[in-house]
């Protein structure tokens, strides 16, 4: 009997664990309440649904881990993995819209984008973190997509025969002056904002929409996140420093607060470096956003982050024999507030404004050269639904940039100059039948520096070829103003000009998405120089001219294969170009022929562990052997990259935990990016040269992130 | 000691085998009980919601997603167009996994047929007459599997009811199917108490409106 009751005990202490109830919101991505959703634990019956208002409440004997899910007709279900400790829980959860089959024709030429359920869907804030080859960074991923070039030294987005300046970056609506940090020569770069502050991010490799200008080859949008969901907060540890954030919600708004420091001494000790650092690079980063919900659809989104890096090296002067000191510092603050908010039934308006300082002071051999960017951006588009058949978007934007170098050598020598950017724009979307639509845009735009009004037209057609694919078409007329290091000091440039026409065919089913895309891009008026650094306006003009043609493939499946996901995407580039200060046309170093991407991702339930792996390959790139008498005919060996990020989720004190790791070139592939010569050739007649490689070979970062 | 520690192991786990099964029932009885006195189409989302909690508990078993999909097949009836259409997607889905599961039972065969009549409103011109055939194919399927399933003959002889003579439908042909329909619920037994038992008072109804 005795026993008999302690087995009873232990039979109800087990079933008399302690209750946890959860309370919140579900609404869908305009704040509106979905009403009667499913909630409920995964695996257990029961469950609840949201009321008229989306309120929920489900109290729980579960305890663990538990998937929590929610899940409504016509919406993606929403889950995520809750450890009940008896703690109640706060939960906004919004729902996506279910990305269902190709019901209407969209414009897709030339558009990679995430999210955006009326476009191609590819790359999410997650899809970005959890490819392995991109280590966090939104360039870094969507450099395993189509039309994107591999240039390693560079670490920037190079798209179908273009330059890294070619491709802007937009974040809500307006452009960002310096989206990458500041670099050295030969040491990649990164972009200076995080993945994880997007909800949206769209990639366009041309044809783009009249409302982005300044960019000649490509777009890099992204639209930050609305209302956090959720209370959290988290700090993190990594081989490359520490990692603080700290999220608040309230009833109708919300406040993030970041804050990053970053060194590499320790991985620079670890990994062998071929880069000779007498100073580790150390970021500091701050990072705010603020949103706030206005009326019934009203958004005010506040953003504004601040950082400094700082890194150092002994720079191998190969030709001179001598190893010269080089440092470099920057500075860099970015505020962005935008609001969004429906006007009357078929009105939206979208404004915003934007501020940008951005210093970098580069020391080479005691030479100092401080070059300041100032930007301030303003931005007001309209859109009306004049019925369901018919769009219009039309508005306008002002950039102000103030631009300053100085050089110290015996005395110290200043350029400055200033430009004012007024544009316009007008663009219409007409579903003309169901199978049938059509986008037609007009942007124009002014320079207050060069003093060259422009009109551009664009235009894309699409038409539905079946339940699941359709063809599109794309055609503009883009234009870019000349980099800076070249208009102070021949203002008279004009703009640099690119024509593009693309062509594409796209399969989509569920979640499986085939595309292929054929284009061709034609350059005029780029800016080409006797000798680089020249100070006389006379060496500079506009004589260059380029085209650049090519196919891309693309295939993404997050279906076939159980808990798996890839993707793998292939591009064909043949391009040339005279520009800068080639002697003829030639196919410029940066582009290669073909670069593949395959990237893998898995998660294993059982084990709590996403599991990643990403291969890279690219052709050769050409180089300007000086030792023969042909221009540009040197080709490198081909490139290739494998890397990997292992995550795993766990518990620890009762706490999310995540650990992380990641690994570049895991087995060590001696990649070389290009070769540089001496300008003068040594006494036997011969130029020497030096092969620019990575900065390292293989190298692994691990992180340990705790949820508080 | 040791046989009775084994004779408390197995029982121990035949109990808890037991309370599943029991569970199990439990849960499904009363969800089919809130089902059937739900008397707004629109509020059968709440017995969709339940029968698929239930079923991502129970994923071997067909009949929580034959309930989910049947519940909202019955909701679909009141929908708009364009809600229509979702709610059948999702219906159809979790059909298809309960097809995955038992392939051949005639039930869920039955519910194919139930469901391409409302595919059909939200287009009548467009969609009707292949979803007319796949109807009739899902019936034939569904009568090779079990030709003593009553409700296929309710669904033939009510969908035959709203044909147009012309097309080899009318009261005529009708009425001695909704009558067999009617014999076979007699005769249809079925000793699982979930079992689908929907269809009779229909058959009646319908066999009213004819006299």
């Amino acid at each position: 009997m005795k026993h008999f009751s302690t087995i009873l005990l232990v039979l109800v202490a087990i079933s008399a664990s302690a209750q946890q109830t959860i309370t919140g919101t579900i609404t869908d991505k305009k704040g509106t309440p979905v009403i009667n959703a499913n909630i409920y634990f995964e695996g257990s019956y029961e469950g609840t649904i949201s009321d008229a208002e989306g309120h929920f409440e489900l109290t729980t004997d579960l305890d663990g881990e538990q998937l929590f899910t929610v899940s409504f007709i016509g919406y993606e279900p929403y889950n995520r993995l809750i450890h009940l400790s008896g703690k109640d829980t706060l939960l906004y959860v919004v729902l996506k819209p279910e990305v269902s089959e190709l019901n209407e024709v969209v414009i897709t030429a030339g558009v990679f984008s995430a999210s955006d359920e009326k476009k191609s869907a590819t790359l999410s804030s997650y899809d970005i973190s959890s490819t392995a080859s991109a280590l966090g960074d939104i360039y870094g991923a969507y450099a395993t997509m189509p039309g994107s070039q591999k240039v390693g030294e560079e670490g920037m987005l190079f798209v179908r025969g273009g330059e890294s300046y070619e491709t802007k970056t937009y974040m809500d609506g307006m452009v960002v002056q310096s989206p990458y940090f500041s670099s050295m020569p030969n040491i990649p770069t990164r972009g200076r904002f995080s993945p994880l502050l997007f909800s949206e991010t769209l990639f366009s490799t041309g044809g783009y929409s009249a409302e982005y200008g300044h960019g000649l080859s490509s777009i890099v949008d992204l639209t930050s996140n609305g209302l956090e969901t959720e209370d959290k907060a988290s700090v993190a540890v990594m081989t490359v420093g520490a990692n603080a954030s700290w999220v608040k919600r309230w009833e109708k708004s919300s406040l993030a607060v970041t804050g990053l420091y970053a060194n590499s001494a320790l991985q620079n000790r670890l990994f062998k470096q071929n880069v000779d650092w007498t100073k580790d690079p150390v970021l500091g980063d701050g990072m705010m956003m603020f949103r706030q919900q206005i009326g019934e659809n009203g958004l005010l989104k506040s953003f504004c982050s601040f950082n400094s890096m700082t890194m150092q090296m002994n720079y191998d002067n190969f030709e001179a024999g001598t190893m010269d000191d080089l440092k470099m510092a920057n500075l860099n603050l970015y505020a962005n507030s935008s609001y969004s908010d429906q006007l009357a039934e078929k009105w939206l308006i979208r404004t915003g404004v934007a501020f940008s300082r951005d210093s970098e002071k580069i020391n080479y051999a005691g030479v100092p050269v401080t070059t300041l960017n100032n930007g301030t951006s303003l931005k007001l588009t309209f859109t009306h639904l004049t019925s369901k058949k018919l769009k219009t978007r039309f508005g306008g934007d002002i950039n102000r940039g103030l631009y300053s170098q100085s050089v110290t050598t015996d005395s110290t020598t200043r350029m400055e100059m200033s430009d004012i950017q007024p544009s316009l724009f007008l663009e219409t979307e007409w579903l003309i039948s169901k199978k049938l639509a059509l986008r037609t845009g007009i942007r124009a735009e002014h320079s207050s520096l060069l003093q060259e009004p422009g009109f551009l037209p664009r235009l894309s057609a699409a038409y539905k070829t079946g339940t699941y694919s359709q063809v599109s078409f794309a055609w503009g007329k883009y234009r870019q103003k000349p980099e800076n290091e070249y208009l102070q000091f021949a203002p008279a440039l004009s703009h640099e000009r690119a024509d593009h026409y693309i062509f594409n065919f796209q399969y989509r089913k569920q979640r499986r998405i085939f595309r292929v895309e054929g284009y061709f891009k034609q350059y005029d008026r780029l800016v080409k120089y006797t000798s680089p650094f020249s100070p006389l306006a006379s060496d500079y003009n506009n004589d260059g001219y380029g085209r650049a043609q090519g196919f891309d493939l693309f295939w993404r499946d997050s279906e076939s294969l159980q808990g798996s996901d890839y993707w793998i995407s292939y591009s064909f580039l043949n391009t040339s170009r005279d520009y800068q200060d080639y002697p003829e046309s030639a196919v410029p170093s940066f582009a290669s022929a073909h670069n593949l991407s395959v990237v893998y991702k898995r998660f294993f339930t059982r084990l709590n562990t996403l599991f990643g792996i990403t291969y890279s390959f690219a052709s050769g790139r050409p180089y300007n052997d000086m030792n023969t008498p042909g221009f540009m005919d040197g080709q490198t060996k081909p490139y290739h990259d494998i890397s990997l990020n292992l995550t795993y989720l766990t518990t620890l004190f009762n706490r999310d935990c995540i650990i992380h790791l990641n690994i570049t070139n895991l087995l060590g592939f001696n990649n070389v990016y290009g070769y540089q010569y001496a300008t003068v050739p040594d006494e036997n007649g011969e130029y020497p040269s030096q092969a620019i490689v990575p900065t390292t070979g293989t190298q692994a970062i691990l992180m340990f992130m705790l949820s508080l | 000691m040791k046989t009775n520690l084994l004779i408390l192991t197995i029982g121990l786990f035949s109990i808890c085998a037991w309370g599943q099964e029991e569970r199990y029932t439990t849960a499904m009885l009363s969800a089919i009980e809130m089902m059937e006195q739900e008397t707004e189409p629109g509020d059968l989302i709440e017995s969709a919601n339940r029968f698929e909690r239930i079923a991502t508990a129970e994923k071997s078993r067909w009949m929580p997603y034959y309930y989910a999909s049947y519940s909202l097949i019955v909701m679909s009836f009141d929908e708009s167009d364009g809600g229509k259409d979702l709610v059948l997607d999702r219906a159809q889905k979790l059909l298809d996994r309960a097809l995955e599961l038992e392939p051949e039972e005639s039930e869920l065969h039955v519910l194919q047929a139930f469901l391409y009549p409302s595919r059909i409103m939200v287009d009548p011109m467009g969609r009707g007459m292949t979803y007319i055939d796949k109807m009739f194919a899902s019936l034939e399927r569904a009568k090779t599997l079990n030709p003593e399933n009553p409700r296929i003959y309710f669904l033939e002889g009510v969908n035959k009811l709203n044909l147009p003579p012309s097309m080899g439908g009318g009261a005529d042909v009708a009425q001695p199917i909704l009558e067999e329909a009617l014999t076979r619920f007699e005769a249809f037994a079925n000793e699982d108490p979930l079992w689908p038992h929907w269809g009779e008072e229909a058959t009646h109804a319908e066999l009213d409106k004819l006299q």
